[in-house]
């Protein structure tokens, strides 16, 4: 159990750890903060950082099938990614074209989905970004999870589906999440601070303490095993609460010595009679093993899912809301807002809004209005002369740095892109086509509208040769350069899947046997 | 006018993708922001505007920074789209007229 991280020193973040889940059943991961679970998770899933290396053994049904990573299990981040301009309906929508068949009756395979996460009531309303009101945190999270349903996977991650929650919204979150284990699913799910009611819903509880396991067992068991290490759970306290408090290592206070809690529930463990019917557990897997647990892929075309995904982007950029409130006066005037590109049922919940194009759109006549008047009605001397070149300079220069204004849509996007890809919805080449095809039409129009505008007011000249297309293949050399270096680093960025700085390995062993047609259901 | 259109049109298209780019290098939105400003300034600058192409020093400037920005592209795009085949331009002495492919030799090579 040796350990690397990125400056070549060794280091120990989890250590020897066993456990297992069953189908129906859903384990939660806790511990304090730097404990190890998520590192756990991400090993679990096979999204651990290339630099960090595990030596144990996750076995799917007894099997070793490799990485759980691109689509063979769901997992659900933290920091959920969801386009804030699509509606809840639309989102999972979306998740269910871009990876199943095209046969497929997805609005059937959707309505179950908001049926069993209970999001009815939201159902037409957008989810939301920091400009745009949507639907609540928890509602978000419900909405982040059932991306992951359509597909209806067997195993599901869930990187703390609760932080940010208040407790009641944490537990009507964490008992729809429970209810999905009826239908034959093994969850995972990292958890901190769950609240009383929430820590019953757990089947299995794994407490991770610096990397040790501090049990691992029936969740309701745990109160058992820390009252036989002495620190009984006081009445005055919830459970869960308790265990933190013994274990966590950052605060130390006089009253509780932390690092012996620690040493003493960790030896309790493991001479505990549990400890030994895990092992005696995960070995009878390991010795009969179930089905080779596998998933079909079950994805359209290629091309399928690039005129999906552009869709996608289209609607996206229509709605995608403009840097500056301020000057949505202006847009206003000129073109109609909120107008809908794409829906089933009207949205009456929803306020109009103004997309960036829109607001980009405006910027563009006002600048190509400014660039006419100030060259009005050009001449032909020579000093007018020079002012056609300048004029043309600017219109080269500044039309196109403007384009500047669509970075943070485009770093949005990316996130997305990235939670996507890992989750195995699409290959970056879908990402980098249906982007450039999304685009093509708005610029088309800004083009048309920009030129209409500057042309005539500043009387450029209309006589001139035609060489255009000569230098239109030097664009699209330029175009195919750049386009193929997005698609290099999107690929990059994939290939390193761990979002968090953790370079490290672990070692432990944790058999899962998830497959539904392998047990009764 | 529907050249003048194809060139903004391919302009745009490319700076788009150039933004695309970066996203992922860059992926903090400030930071990228300021890296395409940086970047598109120093297309903007050899592109044969504010220093003709033929007086540009030829090391990193005209080689191969000129050839890479597509500034240049489109500036030339649109100077002969304006100036190539005419005449009757005002000439800098103020006696007679000049030909629009003086103007363009005049701007470094641009035809």
């Amino acid at each position: 159990m040796r350990v690397k991280d990125s400056k070549g020193s060794e280091r120990l973040i989890l250590k020897g750890i066993t456990g297992y889940c069953q189908p129906r059943h859903m384990l939660a991961i806790m511990g304090p903060s730097g404990c190890g679970k998520s590192t756990l998770l991400d090993t679990l899933a096979g999204r651990l950082a290339s630099s960090a290396e595990s030596d144990g053994e996750i076995r799917v049904n007894g099997h070793n099938t490799g990485s759980l990573s691109y689509g063979k299990s769901a997992y659900v981040t933290q920091d959920e990614m969801l386009a804030g301009t699509l509606t809840v309906e639309e989102t999972l929508l979306f998740a269910a074209r871009l990876r199943l068949p095209v046969a497929t009756d997805k609005m059937a395979i959707v309505d179950s989905v908001i049926q069993e996460l209970g999001l009815e009531s939201v159902r037409y309303t957008y989810v939301g970004n920091w400009h745009l009101r949507g639907i609540s945190g928890g509602q978000r999270r419900r909405v982040a999870i059932g991306c992951e349903l359509v597909t209806s996977p067997t195993l599901l991650f869930l990187d703390e589906p609760t932080s940010g929650l208040d407790s009641a919204a944490a537990y009507h979150v964490m008992a729809s999440v429970r209810k999905l284990t009826e239908g034959c699913r093994t969850i995972i799910t990292v958890i901190h601070q769950p609240a009383s009611e929430t820590f019953e819903l757990f089947d299995k509880l794994l407490l991770l303490a610096a990397g040790d396991t501090v049990y691992f067992g029936d969740a309701l068991k745990a109160e058992d095993m820390f009252a036989a290490a002495q620190l009984a759970v006081p009445s005055s306290r919830s459970a869960p609460d308790h265990f933190l408090h013994c274990i966590n290592r950052d605060f130390q206070s006089e009253t509780h010595d932390v690092e012996r809690n620690i040493a003493r529930l960790v030896a309790t463990f493991r001479d505990s009679k549990i400890a030994e019917a895990t092992k005696a557990t995960v070995t009878e897997f390991h010795a009969n093993p179930g089905e080779v647990y596998h998933v079909e892929k079950t994805a359209p075309s290629f091309f399928t899912q690039t005129g999906i995904l552009t869709w996608r982007t289209l609607i996206n950029n229509w709605r995608n809301v403009g840097t500056s409130q301020y000057l949505v006066v202006v847009v206003v005037v000129v073109v109609p807002h909120g107008t809908s590109l794409y829906s089933r049922s009207p949205h009456p919940s929803n306020p109009p809004f103004v997309g960036l194009f829109w607001m980009r759109l405006a910027m563009y006549i006002v600048l190509c209005l400014a660039i006419g008047f100030i060259y009005f009605q050009l001449g032909t001397s020579w000093k007018d002369v020079f002012s056609r070149a300048a004029l043309l300079f600017f219109v080269v220069a500044f039309l196109t740095f403007m384009a500047i204004a669509g970075f943070p849509a485009f770093v949005d996007e990316m996130k997305i892109y990235l939670r996507e890809r890992l989750n195995g919805y699409y290959s970056p080449m879908v990402f980098t086509l249906s982007n450039t095809f999304a685009s093509l039409p708005f610029i088309w129009v800004i083009a048309c509208v920009s030129t209409v505008c500057v042309y005539f007011i500043a009387g450029l000249s209309n006589d001139g040769g035609d060489v255009i297309c000569g230098y239109c293949e030097l664009y699209a050399h330029e175009r195919a350069i750049t386009r193929s270096l997005t698609y290099a680093n999107s690929l990059i960025d994939a290939h390193s899947p761990s979002l968090t700085p953790l370079h490290c390995q672990t070692s432990f062993s944790i058999s899962s046997p998830a497959s539904p047609s392998s047990s009764p259901s | 006018m529907p050249d003048f259109i194809l060139d903004l049109f391919a302009s745009l298209t490319v700076v788009e993708s150039l933004m695309m780019a970066i996203a992922p290098i860059v992926p903090n939105f400030l930071m990228g922001i300021a890296a395409g400003a940086g970047l598109l300034g120093v297309y903007m600058i050899v592109c044969g505007f504010f220093q003709p192409l033929g007086s540009m020093p030829q090391p990193i400037f005209r080689y191969p920074l000129s050839y890479i920005s597509f500034h240049t592209y489109a500036f030339t795009g649109f100077m002969r789209n304006e100036f190539e085949n005419t005449d009757g331009w005002g000439s800098p002495t103020g006696n007679g007229t000049v030909t629009g492919d003086e103007v363009l030799n005049y701007y470094g090579g641009l035809n």
